[in-house]
């Protein structure tokens, strides 16, 4: 099987996933990279279940109406982790980024999960469909303060945040489309709900109040109408700013990282070429996420080695792909709590982002705290020889018979990826090896130990290289 | 609908014991002689509850014992309670795969709460005979000798109170006499087992050797269908209740198998303990008055176990609505 071929494959799942080990890359080379893409883009036309979620709650019922902040990131973070299905949970999470909602003020984790539910369900699905949605979904309507925008009294927030960071991106409307936008989604309410004090959580429930709506005419975006929400989600569709939006978020989430949101306005798009097929293609197809999605995976700019590993990878993806990797977790065990805690510790606490702005990406999520964290994170795990899957990567490496130093060295380079690191980051990692001198596995149940252990330093060695971070 | 009333019986709700403030996602209650009410909560938290829970039928709390954690007299995944006659506990902890037994004189004026109460425990995980994995349920029989449903072995396994093997029977599949991933287990005047098939949708009865006899129950949505069924009780008439945990009611079946009624939850007035955490909490208690639609609190979510008292009560644990709601029949 050529290395090129699982390379391309390893890049793949390390944007449309959460990486994946050298079994399932030589599985899924096998099949072919467009299949893989289909599988990943549509798992349900190709058998692919999804969780048994009953086995987690039979274990856990915390998982199933979350009353606090432990569970709901605990499910999710066992949903990353064990899923078949990682492009849907990767969706989940490019939404979450961008229609970035957060239970500090929300103060329901079950709403919070029925959120990430609801973009799991939709989220390669239309736009139209996703913002209508998002429109109705009642964290959000709590969280914009949309429940405050009366007729008599309006609240912008919402109508301020679907211009500007959900559809078009500064500079392509004016203060009084936002004033206009938000009148159109006055009404759009929540109705009252048990407070889950006693019970647990109850399930919020949208309400469209009409006696609360604004009847009146409005002028949105140089149209004229008596427009409801759901017109004005038409009208932001039309609008030539909005598939480039996008379509930068995409490039941004699955190809390689871009300057922070804010600057979209006046930093061009790294690949205009990219941003210009994938605009296009969200136009052609009526905004549908999946084929945009399929066009991108496709595309010779994704394919291309000098994006590969341009990313840095998010804290949850750092946490997600180590645990995928080393396969800690793969059944149900306790932990989950402290393992869906970890992304915050290293700066990107899920469902609880910073702002409605979201994360900062790229190079933001390092900073000294937080790389020395990642490293100990992903070290600790990957250079333990008693998970499985580190004792797969010992396994592969052992058939190789005698090893050099630099072999050593470029094995696990190659199985932790491949991942190419900086030829002084090699020689440095050789040096270190040859320490030891070449490796044999040996016969001995001692010798046995003593090889896994090498390999396991290597690997732990890499973890903290700079490549490492990078997805 | 308070009371349910089909084929001679009428099943009329009582009351709802615990809320938020005491229960941490309750899966299982013992009774012991005095008809008091033990809790396994499954909950996780440090500062919040989780271990057991002894309160009296009318919810006055009378203690805790038992924590989170790896040590003797902790728990990771409680399962299950028993009460012997000695007032002794017995809770199963199917990650540890051990049986820990406490006594039941627990407060709440000092240290006697916790592992103060743990006496001892017996158990080691794996698949030989004797050994646990993932004790799920358990009763205890005539001579308080206690069965064990294993959902990691497929088992029913039977040992003393001291942890002695005595016998085992069952075996992974869909067969008769088989189980897959089984849960709650319960025992009939004339020593007859019922075990609650989690995975396989339906209940066994066996004989007190392991003898298959009859299913209870089949696959299915419906009334009288079941999908991953928890538990099992059967009351001194013979009447047979399962908590249908995969479709949140709790079904009723006569001693031959067939189907008497379903229940869905009734709850429909707060405990004294409820109502006093709203007369002091006035946000919550501003915020439910403005609330018109009481039915999604009446249901039941997820139920997990399912005991009869002393004197015929009902006591059905709600898990995810973390309460328990009582009934009680009459022959109409």
């Amino acid at each position: 099987m050529a290395n090129k071929d699982i390379a391309l494959m390893a890049h793949l799942m390390r944007r449309a996933g959460f990486g994946a080990d050298r079994d399932e890359l030589e599985r899924r080379v096998a099949r072919g990279y467009e299949a893989t893409v289909e599988e990943l883009l549509d798992p349900e036309a190709h058998g692919i279940p999804e969780l048994d979620t009953d086995d987690l709650f039979r274990m856990t019922p915390g998982f199933k109406v979350p009353a606090n902040p432990e569970n709901m990131s605990g499910y999710w973070m066992y949903r990353f982790i064990n899923t078949p299905r990682p492009l849907e949970e990767k969706v989940a999470l490019l939404w979450h980024h961008i229609f970035a909602t957060g239970n500090a003020k929300v103060a329901s984790p079950l709403e919070m999960t029925l959120q990430i539910d609801l973009f799991r369900d939709i989220g390669m699905g239309d736009y139209r469909t996703i913002l209508l949605e998002l429109s109705r979904n009642p964290a959000m309507i709590f969280w914009l303060d949309n429940n405050e925008n009366h007729k008599d009294a309006p609240n912008e927030n919402w109508g301020r945040e679907l211009l500007e960071l959900f559809s078009m991106g500064q500079g392509n409307y004016t203060e009084e489309d936002v004033k206009e936008c938000a009148r159109a989604f006055t009404g759009w309410t929540i109705g009252p709900t048990l407070p889950g004090v006693l019970y647990n959580r109850f399930p919020w429930e949208f309400k469209y109040d009409p006696d609360d709506h604004d009847e009146d005419e409005k002028t949105f975006l140089g149209e004229t109408g008596n427009f409801n929400g759901e017109d004005i989600i038409d009208i932001i569709l039309k609008h030539p700013a909005t598939p480039r939006f996008i379509a930068r978020h995409l490039y941004n989430f699955f190809v390689a990282d871009e300057v922070q949101v804010p600057s979209w306005l006046d930093e061009p798009p790294r690949d205009s070429e990219a941003i210009d097929l994938l605009s296009e293609t969200l136009v052609s197809s009526n905004y549908n996420i999946r084929e945009t999605l399929r066009v991108l995976f496709n595309s010779d700019f994704f394919k291309d080695e000098s994006v590969w590993f341009e990313k840095v990878k998010s804290p949850t993806e750092l946490v997600v792909s180590t645990m995928r990797l080393t396969q800690a977790f793969k059944d149900y065990r306790p932990g989950f709590f402290e393992i869906g805690m970890e992304p915050s510790i290293q700066g990107q606490a899920i469902l609880n982002p910073p702002s409605v702005e979201g994360w900062h990406t790229g190079h933001e999520w390092i900073d000294s705290g937080a790389l020395l964290q990642r490293i100990n994170f992903a070290a600790d795990r990957i250079g333990d020889p008693n998970l499985p899957g580190v004792q797969n990567i010992v396994e592969r490496i052992s058939r190789q018979g005698t090893l050099s130093p630099s072999d050593l060295v470029d094995g696990c380079l190659d199985l932790l990826g491949p991942i190419t690191v900086a030829e002084g980051t090699r020689s440095q990692l050789i040096a270190h090896a040859e320490t030891e001198g070449d490796l044999h596995r040996g016969d001995t149940e001692e010798e046995h130990v003593a090889f896994a252990n090498r390999v396991a330093t290597m690997l732990k060695l890499i973890t903290s290289c700079r490549e490492f971070q990078m997805a | 609908m308070e009371a349910t009333t089909a084929r001679g019986r009428k099943f009329s709700y009582s009351h709802t014991l615990g809320n938020l403030t005491i229960f941490r996602y309750p899966v299982d209650v013992g009774l012991d002689a005095d008809n008091n009410v033990y809790v396994v909560n499954r909950g996780h938290d440090g500062d919040w509850v989780f271990g057991v829970n002894k309160i009296t039928i009318e919810e006055d709390e009378i203690g805790r014992f038992g924590g989170e954690g790896d040590t003797d007299g902790r728990f990771r995944w409680p399962t299950s309670i028993v009460i012997d006659s000695q007032g002794l506990a017995y809770v199963a902890d199917e990650w540890h795969n051990r049986i820990s037994i406490f006594d039941t004189k627990v407060d709440f004026n000092g240290g006697d709460v916790e592992e103060g109460n743990f006496l001892r425990k017996w158990g080691a995980p794996g698949s030989e005979p004797g050994q646990l994995g993932k004790p799920a349920g358990m009763v205890l029989d005539a001579n308080e000798e206690l069965y064990i449903t294993e959902q990691g072995n497929n088992r029913v396994s039977k040992f003393t109170r001291e942890g002695k093997f005595l016998m085992t029977f069952g075996g992974p599949g869909s067969g008769p006499g088989q189980f897959n991933r089984p849960w709650g287990i319960t025992i009939d005047g004339e020593a007859n087992l019922y075990v609650a098939d989690w995975n396989n949708h339906r209940i066994q009865k066996f004989t007190a050797d392991g003898e298959f006899l009859m299913t209870i129950g089949e696959p299915g949505s419906g009334a009288g269908k079941l999908r991953r069924p928890s538990d099992v009780a059967v009351d001194a008439d013979g009447d047979i209740y399962v908590t249908d945990w995969g479709q949140s009611k709790v079904e009723v079946y006569d001693a031959d198998g067939g189907h008497i009624t379903t229940i869905y939850g009734d709850h429909n007035k707060l405990s004294p303990r409820s109502q006093k955490y709203l007369e002091l909490n006035t946000v919550d208690s501003e915020k439910r008055a403005l609330v018109t639609d009481f039915d999604p609190e009446r249901y039941f979510n997820t139920p997990t176990a399912v005991e009869i008292d002393r004197d015929g009560r009902i006591i059905i644990v709600d898990n995810i609505r973390l309460r328990l709601q009582v009934y009680r029949k009459e022959i109409a």
